[in-house]
């Protein structure tokens, strides 16, 4: 039954023009693509179009929705807005591998690997982040009893499935078709489509269903580097319809608010490890455990493909996002997680902020290093015998995602949350320096003439200048406690982008002179 | 005790708290009163220092909070509306917890309120029920042996016995222990049953302090007068009234503000046959203020 409406609802499109207007971002990778094709001399209108015309209809449906005012449309305006930060996140990011075709050795290779990450790890956040919204904020109860709770679900899968399907089809220009991270990325977009929404009522809990995000690429990377791409696909298909079919289930289950599967066995308590800390540190050890879980799901993930000998290039990488994660997750449970749960502002009233924050992130710091950088780097340099600017660049990359993790986490309410803005700000900062960087070579080269030289040292260099700003940015942040801070946002991002262009520049006349 | 002065606190889209003026004297229990977002958590906020006020200074016990922020914290304790805890602790895991944060912690106060709330110190927090989990936070609170306890809206959404039981410990526990050094400030809709307890109290609405009194001068200020005739009650009232006079039949009703004999001797004047005072709750006067 559709419900009547007591009053028709005005159109409010120019209050509303943020949002829509951030759709309209939506655009810009196809129009990318054409750009760089007619760069090189390249003129495909029908390739251009395949790509233009699903964004278009997105933004269609965006326009649609804001424009009328019946319950439909009102119901799928809210879904919208709770879908924007991960949907831009998908869309843009796979748009930056292309538009970073620019950029020449190394820096095209990160910035590429990048992008794949992306689309492996997002889409599950596409579909899963709006329907945790809903729990956090309380309002996944009332929307399961209403009675047209089921439809209004559908409809919040629909705009997930549209987005990633959007996100595929102009990702897939992108890379080579049929290798192996081609199939990879495939699959990142497949398998949430199939399986997230069915895991969402089962597990019936927020941390639960961000693990999931994390599990999702082992699930991915494991059958893929252990049986080939072809068979693992189908293994991942079987895996993703069986659990699609057992979706009616799963909402009934969740409809009906019974027990979760998390709630079944007892909440773990300390273990004996912790018990031998003080109590402050011991609390703190404690809330770290989704990231030291995380971080040893890595480890045997890499360890099972090592030990099947399969391609050792590819071993590493399923490490290297478990890692990411965890790098990512600590700082975000040291903050953001401890504020939800409460316990973040009764120490805040007990104590000073700055003690506070440097026992925080002291430890958070610590439970990186061990577990994201001195593990996994030993195990990489142990076992597939990599070299020192690859370790280096691992030590790099970690410490600018925790540093963007604790900048984006501190005064988060939740590890999820904090998760997706942290992704989100580390993927928007390492492109836009790294390119900056890259930029810089290139147009110092062309003046004193010769070739842009970028070097990983200098990369890294870029890279961890950023991080330090972020770890700076988040320190004022959370001693000043003010979230609201433009003008620091503002000055982080013009000083760690003068730097990469110093760098840059600098690269450029290093190689000129050597 | 508390010194707070053009207290300004802001979030991106608008001002919770402008200019707000409030003095606390040690040793009282004041309390702070308004209807939702009125700027009463965000002032509580500012005060413990989780919010940073965008102008105005705080000062409490004659310490800037920002400048002398350990001394300050360690001589105060909050409860908060909804208590959080780890819920993978036990009870005594918690208050060992709390215990570590605190430069001061009394065992005997933490025992007689543990025995007092029955409460099982082998208990995990998350099977800890609403009550029993602010009972908890208050034996957090007060064993810290703060000199101002904060309460945000603490006995909201308890049932009578618990909340009696929590007022009894605030008094019993902490105010009677040194009545000239303990300070209470608290925050709270549920204004009847702090009637008998807080010595004075703000007002507050949009933001600003629009009444700040003690709690006997408001008594003795603010007056209800009833007044029955013989005939008609009269049309007009040649006096400055708090609400406009309300008229049932021959009944009519005046709410004064500081001139109750003034209006007594008109109304016997203008043929009252009777004529009933009766002092203003401070819900009453919360009422009329906010």
């Amino acid at each position: 039954m559709t419900p009547t409406l007591v009053a028709e609802q005005p159109v409010r499109a120019v209050a509303e023009f943020p949002t829509v207007g951030l759709w309209l971002l939506a655009l810009i990778p196809a129009n990318v693509v054409m750009l760089l094709d007619l760069q090189h001399g390249v003129v495909r209108p029908f390739a251009w179009l395949a790509r233009f015309v699903p964004a278009l209809l997105l933004l269609a449906l965006v326009g649609w929705a804001q424009l009328r005012t019946g319950p439909t449309a009102i119901r799928l305006r809210r879904e919208l807005r709770l879908s924007l930060g991960p949907a831009m996140m998908l869309l843009l990011g796979g748009g930056a591998a292309l538009a970073l075709d620019v950029l020449s050795g190394s820096g095209q290779a990160l910035a590429r690997a990048a992008a794949f990450m992306t689309a492996i790890i997002v889409p599950t956040a596409v579909v899963l982040l709006p329907m945790s919204a809903e729990r956090e904020r309380g309002t996944l109860l009332p929307l399961l009893a209403s009675p047209l709770g089921a439809r209004a679900f559908a409809e919040k899968f629909a705009v997930a499935a549209l987005v990633i399907v959007v996100s595929w089809i102009q990702l897939s220009a992108a890379g080579d078709r049929g290798s192996e991270l081609w199939w990879f990325a495939l699959a990142g977009h497949a398998l949430p489509l199939l399986t997230v929404p069915t895991w969402f009522f089962l597990l019936q809990n927020d941390g639960m269903t961000l693990g999931y995000v994390v599990v999702t690429p082992v699930l991915i990377a494991v059958p893929i580097a252990l049986l080939g791409s072809s068979v693992a696909i189908g293994c991942v298909v079987v895996f993703g319809f069986a659990m699609l079919a057992g979706l009616p289930a799963a909402y009934r289950r969740g409809a009906a608010v019974g027990p979760p599967l998390w709630l079944q066995g007892d909440v773990p308590g300390l273990s004996g490890l912790e018990r031998l800390a003080p109590p402050l540190l011991r609390a703190a050890l404690h809330a770290q455990r989704p990231a030291v879980m995380i971080s040893a799901a890595g480890v045997a993930g890499f360890v099972a493909i090592a030990a099947w000998g399969r391609d050792s290039a590819v071993a590493p990488l399923p490490l290297f996002i478990f890692s990411g994660c965890a790098a990512m997750l600590s700082p975000s449970l040291a903050f953001a997680e401890a504020r939800r749960v409460g316990t973040l502002e009764a120490e805040l009233v007990a104590q000073p902020r700055r003690q506070v924050f440097a026992r925080r992130a002291l430890l958070s710091g610590l439970t990186t290093a061990v577990l994201c950088v001195a593990l996994p780097g030993a195990l990489v340099a142990g076992v597939v015998g990599v070299t020192g600017p690859m370790v280096m660049a691992w030590c790099v990359a970690m410490l600018v995602l925790w540093s963007v993790g604790l900048a984006a986490s501190v005064h988060q309410t939740s590890a999820g949350s904090a998760l997706v803005a942290g992704f989100a700000v580390a993927g928007i900062a390492g492109v836009g320096q790294l390119g900056l960087c890259a930029l810089a070579a290139w147009a110092t080269a062309s003046w004193v003439g010769g070739d842009p030289f970028v070097s990983r040292a200098f990369l890294a260099a870029a890279l961890a200048g950023g991080a330090a700003v972020a770890f700076a940015v988040g320190c004022r942040r959370f001693l000043a406690a003010d979230r609201f801070e433009p003008r620091i946002a503002v000055a982080a991002v013009t000083i760690s982008l003068l730097h990469a262009a110093v760098l840059g520049m600098s690269s450029a006349l290093v190689g000129h002179w050597t | 005790m508390i010194d707070v002065q053009g207290l300004v606190v802001r979030y991106p889209r608008g001002e919770a708290v402008k200019g707000l003026e409030l003095r606390v004297e040690a040793g009282r229990c004041h309390a702070l009163l308004g209807r939702n977002g009125a700027g009463k958590t965000s002032t509580l906020r500012a005060l413990l220092g989780l919010l940073r006020p965008a102008g105005g200074s705080i000062r409490l016990f004659g310490l800037d909070v920002a400048r002398h922020e350990a001394e300050v914290k360690s001589r105060l304790a909050w409860v908060p509306d909804a208590p959080a805890f780890q819920p993978w602790m036990t009870v005594a895991e918690t208050l060992t917890w709390t215990a570590a944060l605190r430069t001061k912690w009394n065992l005997d106060v933490q025992a007689h309120l543990l025995s007092r709330f029955e409460l099982d110190l082998d208990a995990p927090t998350r099977e800890l029920s609403k009550g029993q989990r602010t009972q908890l936070a208050l034996v957090c609170a007060l064993a810290a042996d703060p000199e101002l306890l904060v309460l945000d809206e603490p006995t909201s959404g308890l049932d009578p016995l618990v909340r009696r039981t929590f007022l009894e410990a605030v008094i019993g526990v902490f105010q009677d222990r040194d009545p000239q050094r303990k300070t209470i400030l608290v925050s709270t809709h549920l204004i009847s049953e702090f009637e008998g307890i807080v010595d004075g109290f703000t007002v507050m609405a949009n933001g600003r302090a629009v009444l700040t009194t003690q709690a006997d001068e408001a008594r003795a200020r603010f007056c209800r007068l009833r007044a029955w005739f013989d005939g008609d009650a009269p049309e007009s009232v040649p006096m400055k009234t708090v609400r406009p006079p309300r008229r049932e039949g021959r009944m009519l009703e005046l709410v004064v503000d500081s001139a109750p004999d003034e209006a007594r001797s008109w109304l016997a004047q203008a043929g009252a046959a009777r004529v009933d005072a009766t002092a203003l709750t401070i819900e009453d006067i919360f009422l009329l203020a906010a």
